[in-house]
């Protein structure tokens, strides 16, 4: 006799011949034969076809809008996938002149923002989100008449922005600015670029960005900019730089890429030669580099000397002198805000013949614009209590900027932010703007290079755009459209060879629409020669005082400046090198770490030694960092991310990803300092001090290990590296050794093969090309309807990514290198999963796919326990979809799957099903290339292919034959078809072991 | 073995049995819809414009051609047709007759069914459109897979598969009924059968693969 609870002896059903169990058993069945019995009809359903039938909208078929992705101000041209009326997923336009056909995560993202169903719905008087609504006759009307008022009065009118490289938008501008006696718009960026521009504007007399070629630099110099991940227009820098990192085996070619970096950047994570420069050092090697350049060219010098003081001279040396051999295709960038390093930076590549091949100063960059110096004049204005109309539009300046910005003794302020923020809380009137996927907008993110955005679906929350909402305020009333086109048929038209033709301006419109883009000649920067004078070797170095460190401040790839704060996805997107996801936290070195006696989690607060701000995070110990500077990641701490409480599943041991009431994170921008001295966020000094608590950091890294333990290693050999990486003298000298000296026995078969032959679906994964810019999980979590479980789910190992980068460390501090690895599932031929499955519910396709049944899965979890990468995800709860509007960004073409379900990486096969459909309504075979997986579409290096294995002619077979293709755990023989090609270094070879 | 397992075992053996009798009557498995035939919202009759007006499938559900869905037609679709025929052609006669006879001019006749498809499209009694505009249509949904199921128009009727073959005789329906039970087994037997290129090998069957339907 079982042993009975309390509870089931006080229950009534109790009697001598069966238990409770057995009765309730009886229940069931009763309840079954009965369904049986008085089937089926399911639940009536109804279907609603729209009133007007259209040729280009057929239900459950997709339809592709041009766009322009309002991720970022980079301008990258974006397809929106829509399906019924709204997008739903974002992919880049290949061939765009800026981005070339890839997405970053922001940009992949930014579809998620679309649905948030916090944005604001109309004006509101009053602050954000407690205000009253007004409808926009009724605030255009009241808000006309304070301007009259100022108009009258002379007031002065500040228009606060980020970068508008919108021309119409500026038109519009400068027409209701006219109307103000003293009016003035003021730009700044989150992350700024303002001194590169104040460089331009010394050295060459004219204030503007050049365009980056990274795809000409054959020599790279990079003190601290992390092009690859977040400066400027990373997807167009990352699809440059990997073009010279193409290894065709035929043609064997190479950059070379230097790094000095304080902080351990994704940038720094693919550099040839990595070392760790402070801060405050890079002015000193950056003037010793001028100075070996100036020897070389055998001009004036104007940093002699510098080369002797210079950190790492060696180093410095050996930079100049590969700078100097490929002169004319190299390059020297520098992240720093500071205009003193930037004029510097002007003249290396100056003396490197750089301007006119790898900068392009006459097809300048317009993708930031912003200007430091009058953000500090406005913070003097509003401190006198003298403006007396602020409109904010773009950024958000009461987090950027805190109480170094007084915009409360503004006589007026006006946010026209999208979804409530920091500033729109103080505003006295919100006058929303739409997202941009509901918008009609144009771009010019380089001469030359204008963009068209379209609206993707109607307004799903009213809100007007700046273009309109300053145009109806200066009296004109026509519609959002109208405005742009006249714009466009004024000022580009005539330009534009079509104007020549017979064709007309709606043609020439509707082209540009079509592609999202057009190239028109004749809008050209004419910069003036290079002024010598302005040049000077650095001088303000300031290494910090004793016992401070130096204070980096810097962007991740999904949170950027702040701007994406309210958007779950990019939360929950591990940081590509720390891992870390959900959070921000002070990175220190690992002997900093011990010297402070911090260790990771432990929450410690940040204080500027200047003016004793102060923020209060966990610690993370990063290596490869520099061991005098503290690293802390813009973009936290945002207002409203307490939104995220009961993100998670709910049960009885989840914990809120963020307490009610809470942020997440902390908005380190109100570390960067006074105003005066620009948005500097390397220049500080902080010290470092325990609080005594400590929190634990939701980091994926060890999650999901792939490392095979020694004493299982095949007898005989060395564990294999997950990441096999060699160098670029050694692969042209023995191609074959590259992998084969890692090559593994097979222990024999345990499968027949009865593969039905013709088709297997595989990737080639290019190490050398992914940079680890994490832009595929993104993609793939939008394709894929995957779902966020919240930070305390991560912490228990379970977040749902179908696809993770992994990244593995190799070397010591001094010379770090870190490669990443996309892993998601391997598609084995011999795949162990599908022999534990008890039920059948993964099993082979005839193409070499492992198929993943959800309606068969009863969840055993044998299969993610057996799989060796560890790519299997399990529903451990029904994830919560509540937000009805959020839902709409669902992929309809993928099942979403129920609580007790194993999920994985299925290669996209709605994909593959899509293109097969249309080849076959085409009554044609299908061709390689017809199938792109979203990480393959997503990936601005290029370094995922797919296709058919067996079809010797395809992209992805030839690169499984290169001499550097290899897969992860071969020596399991479960032959995955996923192939890794090895990554290469054009640098020194590093002896030593990959840690985990 | 108890006397609870026993009393199990009976109860299960007679499940069983009425599974066996069920494959005979009405009763079906949960899920299995063979034969719904819900009521409509407009007596639109299948049997008229399929079978005696002989329009061909597509002329409507164009989304079979290029789609996963076939989808039901737009108001508008209809309105290609019913801008002029409004109602059924001997009540026309009939009117024109009483017309002649009475000596005036013929009244538009509007049939009761096609007054609703003319509210839907929001027109007045002389198909004037209205100021209040129409609403969609909503049409109960006869064939409706499970979410978990993925079927593909395109690719049948790209094989020149029939309509027939899955729908049944539709131009004999009057209302429209599910003919086929759209059931795995049914799906995959006709795949089994059917050579993936016409007239190309017997074991060279159509995709069975799980992928083929479920992701």
């Amino acid at each position: 006799m079982k042993e009975r609870t309390p509870n089931e002896l006080l229950l009534p059903f109790e009697d001598s011949s069966g238990s409770r169990r057995s009765f309730l058993k009886l229940v069931g069945f009763g309840i079954g034969s009965a369904s049986l019995a008085g089937c089926s009809r399911g639940p009536l359903q109804s279907a609603i076809p729209t009133l007007e039938a259209s040729r280009e909208f057929v239900p459950g078929r997709a339809y592709w809008i041009a766009s322009t992705c309002g991720g970022c101000d980079a301008g990258c041209g974006v397809l929106a996938k829509c399906r019924d009326g709204r997008p739903i997923k974002l992919e880049g336009i290949p061939g765009h002149p800026v981005s070339g056909g890839g997405l970053c995560p922001a940009g992949q993202g930014s579809v998620l923002s679309l649905y948030d169903s916090q944005r604001f719905d109309g004006p509101q008087r009053g602050a954000g989100g407690a205000g009253s609504s007004v409808s926009w006759s009724d605030a255009d009307r009241e808000l006309r008449s304070a301007f009259d008022a100022l108009k009258q009065s002379g007031g002065r009118v500040r228009l606060l922005t980020g970068t508008v490289n919108s021309p119409s938008t500026r038109a519009a501008i400068a027409r209701f600015l006219a109307g103000f006696a003293d009016a003035r718009h003021i730009s700044y960026d989150g992350l700024s670029s303002s001194a590169m521009l104040a460089a331009h504007e010394r050295t060459h007399g004219e204030r503007l960005l050049p365009r980056h070629h990274f795809e000409r630099a054959r020599t790279i110099a990079s003190f601290d900019a992390d092009f690859l991940s977040t400066w400027i227009s990373p997807v167009e820098f990352t699809a440059g730089y990997t073009q010279l990192r193409e290894l065709d085996m035929n043609a064997l070619r190479m950059s070379k890429h230097f790094q000095l970096e304080a902080r351990t950047s994704l940038t720094g994570c693919r550099a040839d030669e990595r070392v760790r420069l402070a801060p405050w050092e890079i002015g000193a090697a950056l003037s010793g580099l001028c100075d070996h350049l100036e020897g070389r060219a055998g001009i004036e010098r104007r940093c002699r000397g510098a080369a002797d003081t210079a950190p790492y001279r060696e180093l410095i040396a050996r930079i100049a002198d590969e700078l100097w051999a490929t002169r004319g295709e190299s390059l020297v960038v520098a992240g720093a805000n500071d205009v003193e390093i930037q004029v510097l930076v002007n003249y290396a590549n100056e003396l490197l013949q750089s301007y006119g091949t790898t900068l392009d100063t006459v097809h300048a960059s317009q993708q930031r614009l912003g200007d430091d110096r009058e953000v500090a004049e406005l913070a003097q204005e509003l401190a006198e209590d003298s403006v007396d109309l602020l409109i904010v539009n773009g950024v958000n300046p009461a987090y950027d900027f805190g109480a170094l910005l007084p915009l409360e003794r503004a006589g007026m302020l006006i946010s026209c932010a999208g979804a409530p923020d920091e500033t729109s809380a103080l505003a006295a009137w919100v006058v929303p703007e739409p997202h941009f996927l509901e918008a009609w907008n144009d771009a010019e993110p380089y001469r030359g290079v204008h963009a068209l955005s379209q609206p993707t679906v109607p307004l799903l929350r009213s809100g007007r755009t700046l273009r309109e909402t300053l145009s109806r305020w200066a009296g004109d009333e026509r519609a959002d459209q109208d405005l742009l086109r006249a714009h466009w048929r004024a000022e580009l038209y005539p330009r534009s060879p079509a104007h020549a033709g017979p064709s007309g301006f709606d043609a020439f419109f509707d082209q540009a629409l079509h592609e999202g883009f057009v190239l028109l000649e004749g809008d050209s920067s004419t910069p003036g020669a290079f002024a010598m004078d302005a040049v000077r070797p650095y001088s303000s170095a300031q290494a910090p005082v004793a016992g401070a460190l130096g204070l980096v401040l810097y962007p991740k790839a999904g949170m950027l400046d702040g701007r994406h704060g309210h958007n779950p996805w990019l939360h929950e997107l591990p940081d590509p090198v720390s891992k870390i996801a959900w959070d921000n936290y002070a990175c220190l070195s690992p002997t900093t770490a011990e010297r402070l006696e911090l260790s990771e989690g432990q929450l410690v607060s940040v204080v500027t030694t200047a003016e004793g701000a102060s923020v209060e995070l966990p610690v993370h110990v990063q290596r490869g960092q520099h061991d005098g500077v503290v690293a802390v990641a813009l973009g936290y701490g945002r207002t409203g991310t307490d939104r995220f409480t009961n993100l998670g599943p709910e049960w009885l041991q989840g914990r809120p990803t963020v307490e009610a009431g809470g942020v997440i994170g902390a908005n380190a921008a109100l570390l960067t300092g006074p105003l005066d001295a620009g948005r500097r966020c390397d220049a500080r000094q902080a010290t470092v001090i325990a609080t005594g608590s400590s929190v634990e950091l939701a980091s994926t890294q060890d999650h999901h290990s792939l490392t095979v333990p020694q004493h299982l290693a095949i007898e005989g050999h060395e564990v294999r590296d997950m990441v096999i990486s060699t160098t670029f003298d050694d692969l042209e000298a023995h191609p074959d050794d590259v992998v084969h000296e890692h090559a593994v026995p097979h222990a024999g078969e345990l499968w027949k093969e009865d593969h039905k032959g013709g088709t297997t679906w595989g990737m080639a994964i290019d190490l050398s090309r992914c940079t680890g810019c994490s832009g595929c999980v993104i993609g793939c979590q939008a394709e894929n309807n995957v779902p966020v479980v919240g930070r305390d789910e991560v912490l228990r190992h379970r977040e749902m990514s179908w696809l993770r980068i992994d990244r593995y460390y190799q070397g010591g501090d001094d010379e770090l290198r870190t490669l990443h690895q996309p892993m998601m599932c391997q598609q084995c031929d011999h795949a162990p999963c599908e022999s534990v499955c008890p039920v059948l519910a993964t099993l082979h396709s005839d193409e070499g796919l492992n198929q993943q049944v959800y309606n068969r899965c009863v969840g055993t979890r044998y299969c993610a326990n057996t799989c060796p990468y560890k790519v299997r995800r399990f529903n451990w709860f029904d994830y919560p979809r509540e937000d009805k509007l959020q839902n709409h960004s669902l992929n309809p073409d993928v099942t979403v799957r129920t609580r007790g379900v194993m999920e994985k990486c299925s290669f996209c096969i709605q994909r593959i099903q899509e293109a097969k459909a249309e080849a076959s309504r085409e009554g044609r075979k299908l061709r390689d290339g017809d199938i792109t997986p979203a990480c393959q579409q997503s990936c601005p290096a290029k370094a995922i292919v797919f296709g058919n294995l067996e079809d010797p002619e395809s992209a992805v077979a030839r690169l499984a034959a290169s001499q550097r293709s290899y897969s992860v755990l071969e020596e399991l023989n479960v032959q995955p078809s996923v192939r890794y090609l090895a990554h290469v270094y054009n640098g020194p070879r590093t002896k030593g072991s990959h840690g985990h | 073995m108890t006397y609870r397992n026993t009393k199990i075992l009976i109860v299960c053996m007679l499940l069983l049995g009425a599974l066996v009798l069920a494959q005979d009557t009405d009763i079906r498995l949960p899920g299995n819809n063979q034969g719904y035939e819900p009521e409509q919202p407009i007596a639109f009759s299948h049997r008229l414009h399929a079978g005696e007006l002989n329009i061909d499938c597509q002329f409507c559900h164009y989304g079979a051609e290029s789609s996963r869905h076939a989808g039901i037609p737009s108001a508008s679709v209809c309105m290609n047709c019913h801008k002029t025929v409004t109602a059924k052609f001997d009540t026309v006669l009939i009117e024109r007759e009483l017309a002649e006879v009475e000596g005036r001019d013929p009244r538009r006749i509007i049939s009761p069914e096609l007054r609703k498809l003319y509210d839907a499209v929001g027109l007045d009694e002389n198909l004037q459109p209205t100021a209040e505009g129409g609403t969609p249509i909503e049409w109960v949904r006869v064939h409706n897979l499970p979410d978990f199921v993925y079927f593909d128009h395109r690719v049948h009727v790209a094989r020149d598969l029939a309509c027939e073959t899955c729908h049944g005789p539709v131009g004999s329906m009057e209302r429209m009924r599910q003919f086929a039970d759209l059931s795995m087994g049914w799906c995959v037997q006709c795949h089994r059968d059917t050579p993936a290129i016409p007239g190309g090998p017997a074991e060279d069957h159509a995709s069975t693969d799980c992928a083929a339907c479920h992701y």
